[in-house]
C-alpha cells in the first residue's frame, strides 16, 4: 500500500511519519510511538477510551486516521502531566478515588481537559455530558464528576 | 485496633492509573512475536464436515494455520464440567466455537488468512430457548461423555438438577391464608470490561516452559486447567498477571486466550499475542445467565411467610462453564434474607446453543433477588402493606435460619440496612411534568461471601522485611480495579504499624506467588485480607522475637513505629533494616507466611448445612424514579444505599463498589441484553449494545452500615457483588409505584414500558 508523508506534533514534540491510507491515528499512537495510555476498547468511537487532543479538540482516535491529523497538535494522557507535575485533574482523580481498573482514565482525563478548557466551571449536569462519550464500567461516574468538579471550584487539596 | 485500617487511603496503583503508565495485556509486546487469528464457527449448531486451511497457509505472512486435526492430543477444558473444546472437531455448539488459529507476522495478514479457510458444515436445529432444550424430542447439544444427571427431562440438555429442602414446604402452604405466584424472567448481560481479552505468550525450548501474561481473575486455577489442556506440568507454565487489569466483573474466571497463546507459542517456535475484538469478546466469552424463576409465597393475614417454594431454569448457554453453580445458588438464595420455616427448591441447569453463561457479579444472586424482590413487592403491595415494613416482619436477625439451615449469629444487616437507608432517603420528589409520574422502590438482599458450600476456599500471603526497611507483601489476589492491592497494603500497615507508603506488593505471577483463590464471590477482602494480617501478625512476632534476642526486652516494652523497633522508655531503638539483616544473618529471616482456610459444608440432597457461608453481606437500596408516561423512559433520579460491609477497610473503595455496582445494576434493569436470535448475537457492539452513561445515571448516595464482627479482618465483609444486586428489582419496584405496571422481565426498556402502560390503559377504559 502506498504511503503518505505525515507531519505532526504529539505532546508537543514535532514527528514525521510515512504511513498508510488506512492507518488509524490510535494505532499511530500506540503501535508506532509506543504512547500505550491511549486505550482502544471498542474500535467504533462508542466507548472512549482512545479519546485524544486534537488542536485543542476530544477527538475518538479510533475514528480518525493518521494522515487525517497532517499539520495537527495531538495531546495524550502522556503529555496531560509528569509524576512530578501532575495535571490538576489527575490529581483530584486520585484524590476523589476516581481510578478502579484505569482503563478508561486515560481518555476520561482527556475528556474532562477539553470541557474544562473550554468551560472552566461547569455545573454537575454540564460535566456529565462532556463525559457522555466516555464509557466506565466501574465506577458508576460518581468519583470521577466529583474530581472534575472539584477542579472546577479549585477545591483541590496540595 | 484502627490505625491505617477505615481510612481513605489513597489507591495504591491511581498514581500510575492517571498517568497511563500500566501496561494491560493489549499492551505487551516481545521482539519477534507473531499475531493470531481465530477463526469461528459459521453457524451455532452445526456438524463439521471439513476445514481446509491450505490457501490461508500459502498466503505470504502466514507461519501458522491449526484446526483441531492438527491437535487431537489437546484435552478439554473448563471450570468445573471438562466440557469445551479447544478447537471443535465434529461439531459446533455455539457461534464461538473456535474452527483454527491463525499466526502471522502481522494482524491483518492473519485476518486475510481466516477468510481464506474453507469450512463445509451442515447445519443442525438451533435451540436458544431451553424450555426448548428440555423438551425429550430436542436434539442433544452434547453426545457423549459428559456428566450427566439422572432426570427425567431430555437426557442430553439438562446438564444438573439440584434440590434444596428446609422444613415442610406443604405444610407451610396450608398454615398460609393467601398464596401468591409469579414468574420473572431475566437476561443476558455482557460485562463489558473495558479491556478486552487479550495476551501474550513465549515458550522456551531450552526449558521447556511457557510463559503467559493475560489477566486472570484466578491465576492458579488457570495455570491448573491450561497445563492439563497441554499435557504439561504445572510449573512448566507461569502465569504473570499484566501490570493491569481492566475490569473483570466475573468474566476472566474463564479460560479465554490463555490456552490457545502458549500452545501457538510452542507450536510457532516464536512468541505470540492475541487480541481479541469486541464483537469477537462478546460472542465468545461468557454472559451473565439468563433464568426463569417461578416463585410461589405462603403469608398469613398477619404478614408472616410460612412457606417458600422456587422453581429455576437456568440458560448455561453452549458449555457448563459455572453455570450449574450459579444456577444452583440462584435457587438456594431465591426466597431472599426472610426467615422463613419451610423452603422448598428446584434447579435446572440446560444446555442450549447460545453463547455459554457463566460468571457475573452475584453468581445468581443478583437475578435470584430480582425474582424475589419483586415477589416481595408484589405481595406487599396487593397486601397493603408497606413495603419496609412487611419486609422488616420477616427480615433476617441474630439468630434466623437461612434457606441452606445456616443459624446467623453475628454481623447480620438487614434491619439495620433497611433502616439507614430509608432514613437517607427521605421522601420523593415532584415530577417535572404532568406527564411524567414518580415513584420509589425499595429492595434488600444477602450475599454469601467466599465459595461457600463445602467448596475448598483459602488464600495464602507472605510478608517480608526487606533489608532497606520495607515490608513485601506477597499475594496473587487479583486487582481488577477494586482494590484489594490498596486494602492489603492497609491492613499490613495496621498490624505493623508502618505507613502504607514503606510497603511494597509483589507482582501476581503463579512463579513468585502463592495461590490466593479467585478475585470473585466477593472474597478478597475476607480471604486475602485475612491472609495478609496471619503473614503480618506472624511477621510481627517474628519481628519482637529478633527484638527479644538483640535488645534483650520482652514484648510489653517493644513496638514498632514507622519501620522502627522501638524499645519502651529508653532511646535505644533499630530499623527494621537492621534488624532484617541481623535476621537474615543469623539464618532465621524475617520472612512470614498466612493462610486463610475456613470450613464450610452443606449437604446437596437438601442443600442443607451448619456453615454454608462464612458471612454475609447485606444491602439494602431505595431508589426514586420518573417515568415518562408518553415515552416509556426511565430516569432513575436517585439511588440510595446501605450495605453492610462488617468494618470499611477503605471506605472511598466500598462507595466505589456501591457506585460502580449501583449503576451495573441500573444497566441490567433498564437497557442491558445482549439478544440472540436462534442462538446469533445481534448486537455485538457498543453502538447496538448500551451500557449506562454519565447521563444516564445520578448520584449514588452511599451509606456505609458497619455491623462489624463479621470473620473478614478487623470485622470486615466483601462488597463487590452485593454492592449491585438490590439495584435492579428497586427500580422496578419503583417504575410499578410511578405508574402501576407490573413488569417481570428485564430490561425494561422504554417500548416495554409503554406497552404496559398502555395496557394498563386500556383495562382501566374497560372497567
Amino acid at each position: 500500500m502506498a504511503k503518505y508523508p505525515l507531519d505532526l506534533v504529539v505532546n508537543g514534540s514535532k514527528y514525521h511519519f510515512e504511513v498508510e491510507a488506512d492507518l488509524r491515528l490510535v494505532d499511530l499512537l500506540r503501535e508506532q510511538m509506543k504512547l500505550l495510555g491511549t486505550k482502544e476498547s471498542c474500535g467504533k468511537g462508542e466507548c472512549g477510551a482512545c479519546t485524544v487532543l486534537m488542536d485543542g479538540k476530544s477527538v475518538a482516535s479510533c475514528l480518525v486516521l493518521a494522515i487525517q491529523a497532517n499539520g495537527s497538535e495531538i495531546v495524550t494522557v502522556e503529555g496531560l502531566g509528569g509524576e512530578e507535575a501532575l495535571h490538576p485533574l489527575q490529581q483530584a482523580f486520585i484524590q476523589h478515588g476516581a481510578v478502579q481498573c484505569g482503563f478508561c482514565t486515560p481518555g476520561m482525563l482527556m475528556s474532562a481537559k477539553y470541557l474544562l478548557d473550554n468551560n472552566p466551571r461547569p455545573t454537575r449536569e454540564e460535566i456529565r455530558a462532556g463525559l457522555a462519550g466516555n464509557l466506565c464500567r466501574c465506577t458508576g461516574y460518581v468519583k470521577i464528576i466529583d474530581a472534575i468538579q472539584a477542579v472546577a471550584e479549585g477545591r483541590l487539596e496540595q | 485496633m484502627k490505625g491505617y485500617v477505615g481510612k481513605r487511603i489513597q489507591k495504591v496503583d491511581a498514581l500510575d492509573k492517571v498517568l497511563g503508565k500500566p501496561l494491560y495485556s493489549v499492551d505487551l509486546d516481545m521482539e519477534g512475536m507473531l499475531y493470531l487469528k481465530v477463526l469461528y464457527s459459521p453457524h451455532p449448531h452445526a456438524l463439521i464436515k471439513k476445514v481446509d486451511a491450505s490457501k490461508a497457509r500459502e498466503l505470504p505472512g502466514v507461519v501458522k494455520v491449526i484446526t483441531a486435526a492438527d491437535v487431537p492430543w489437546l484435552k478439554t477444558y473448563g471450570l468445573i464440567f471438562k466440557d469445551q473444546e479447544v478447537l471443535v472437531k465434529e461439531k459446533s455448539r455455539y457461534l464461538g466455537d473456535r474452527l483454527a488459529v491463525v499466526a502471522a507476522e502481522d494482524e491483518k495478514t492473519a485476518r486475510q488468512a481466516l477468510k481464506l479457510i474453507e469450512v463445509d458444515y451442515e447445519p443442525l436445529e438451533v435451540i436458544s430457548d431451553p424450555i426448548r432444550a428440555m423438551e425429550p424430542d430436542a436434539p442433544r447439544i452434547h453426545e457423549s461423555g459428559q456428566v450427566l444427571c439422572d432426570h427425567p427431562y431430555n437426557k442430553g440438555n439438562v446438564l444438573a438438577i439440584d434440590h434444596l429442602v428446609k422444613g415442610d414446604v406443604e405444610a407451610g402452604f396450608a398454615e398460609a391464608d393467601h398464596i401468591f405466584e409469579n414468574e420473572f424472567r431475566t437476561q443476558h448481560v455482557d460485562h463489558v470490561a473495558l479491556e478486552l481479552e487479550a495476551g501474550m505468550a513465549f515458550y522456551d525450548s531450552d526449558t521447556d516452559c511457557y510463559t503467559l501474561w493475560a489477566p486472570c481473575q484466578w491465576t492458579h486455577d488457570i495455570q491448573t486447567d491450561v497445563a492439563r489442556v497441554l499435557g504439561i506440568r504445572m510449573d512448566q507454565l507461569r502465569i504473570v498477571q499484566p501490570g493491569a487489569i481492566g475490569g473483570a466483573f466475573g468474566r476472566r474466571e474463564d479460560i479465554s486466550v490463555h490456552i490457545i497463546l502458549p500452545l501457538m507459542a510452542k507450536l510457532t517456535g516464536r512468541p505470540v499475542k492475541w487480541a481479541m475484538t469486541r464483537g469477537e469478546s462478546m460472542i465468545m466469552m461468557t454472559k451473565r445467565t439468563p433464568f426463569i424463576f417461578r416463585l410461589k409465597t405462603g403469608i398469613k393475614k398477619d404478614g408472616t411467610i410460612t412457606a417458600w417454594q422456587s422453581e429455576v431454569i437456568g440458560d448455561s448457554g453452549a458449555y457448563a462453564s459455572t453455570a450449574g453453580s450459579i444456577i444452583h445458588q440462584a435457587m438456594y438464595v431465591s426466597s431472599g434474607p426472610y426467615d422463613i420455616p419451610n423452603v422448598k427448591g428446584v434447579s435446572y441447569t440446560v444446555y442450549t446453543n447460545n453463547t455459554y453463561s457463566g460468571a457475573m457479579r452475584g453468581f445468581g444472586a443478583t437475578e435470584a433477588a430480582f425474582a424475589y424482590e419483586r415477589q416481595m413487592d408484589c405481595i406487599a403491595r396487593d397486601m397493603g402493606w408497606d413495603p419496609a415494613e412487611f419486609r422488616l416482619k420477616n427480615a433476617f436477625r441474630i439468630g434466623s435460619c437461612t434457606s441452606n439451615g445456616q443459624i446467623l449469629t453475628t454481623s447480620v444487616g438487614t434491619v439495620d440496612t433497611i433502616l439507614t437507608a430509608r432514613e437517607h432517603f427521605g421522601g420523593k420528589g415532584i415530577a417535572t411534568a404532568p406527564h411524567k409520574k414518580r415513584g420509589v422502590g425499595m429492595a434488600t438482599i444477602m450475599f454469601g461471601c467466599g465459595y461457600g458450600e463445602g467448596f475448598p476456599d483459602h488464600s495464602i500471603a507472605g510478608a517480608k522485611v526487606t533489608d532497606d526497611g520495607r515490608i513485601l507483601i506477597s499475594s496473587a489476589a487479583a486487582d481488577v480495579g477494586q482494590g484489594v492491592k490498596t486494602i492489603m497494603v492497609q491492613i499490613a500497615a495496621n498490624v505493623l504499624n508502618i505507613p502504607p507508603e514503606s510497603i511494597d506488593l509483589a507482582d501476581s505471577d503463579t512463579a513468585t506467588t502463592r495461590n490466593a483463590g479467585s478475585t470473585s464471590a466477593t472474597r478478597q477482602t475476607i480471604f486475602s485480607g485475612n491472609a495478609v494480617k496471619l503473614a503480618a501478625e506472624n511477621l510481627l512476632g517474628k519481628i519482637f522475637h529478633r527484638g527479644n534476642v538483640e535488645l534483650g526486652r520482652a514484648y510489653p516494652e517493644l513496638s514498632t513505629i514507622d519501620g522502627d523497633l522501638i524499645l519502651h522508655g529508653t532511646t535505644r531503638q533499630m530499623s527494621l533494616g537492621e534488624l532484617a539483616k541481623i535476621a537474615r544473618d543469623k539464618g532465621e529471616p524475617l520472612e512470614a507466611e498466612g493462610c486463610y482456610f475456613p470450613r464450610t459444608d452443606i449437604d446437596y440432597g437438601s442443600g442443607q448445612g451448619d456453615v454454608v457461608y462464612v458471612a454475609y453481606t447485606y444491602n439494602t437500596q431505595y431508589v426514586e424514579v420518573e417515568v415518562d408516561t408518553e415515552t416509556g423512559e426511565v430516569d432513575v433520579l436517585r439511588i440510595v444505599a446501605a450495605p453492610d460491609v462488617g468494618t470499611a477497610i477503605n471506605p472511598t473503595g466500598v462507595e466505589g463498589q456501591s457506585e460502580g455496582g449501583s449503576v451495573m445494576g441500573l444497566g441490567m434493569a433498564l437497557m442491558e441484553e445482549q439478544i440472540f436470535n436462534k442462538g446469533i448475537t445481534v448486537n455485538p457492539d457498543l453502538s447496538t449494545y448500551l451500557i449506562p452513561t454519565s447521563l444516564d445515571v445520578p448520584d449514588v448516595e452511599t451509606i456505609i452500615v458497619e455491623s462489624g464482627d463479621a470473620c473478614g479482618p478487623f470485622g470486615a465483609k466483601g462488597i463487590g457483588e452485593p454492592a449491585m444486586i438490590p439495584t435492579a428489582p428497586a427500580i422496578f419496584n419503583a417504575i410499578e409505584d410511578a405508574v402501576g405496571i407490573r413488569l417481570y422481565d428485564m430490561p425494561a426498556t422504554p417500548e416495554k414500558v409503554l406497552a404496559a402502560i398502555k395496557a394498563k390503559d386500556r383495562e382501566v377504559e374497560h372497567e
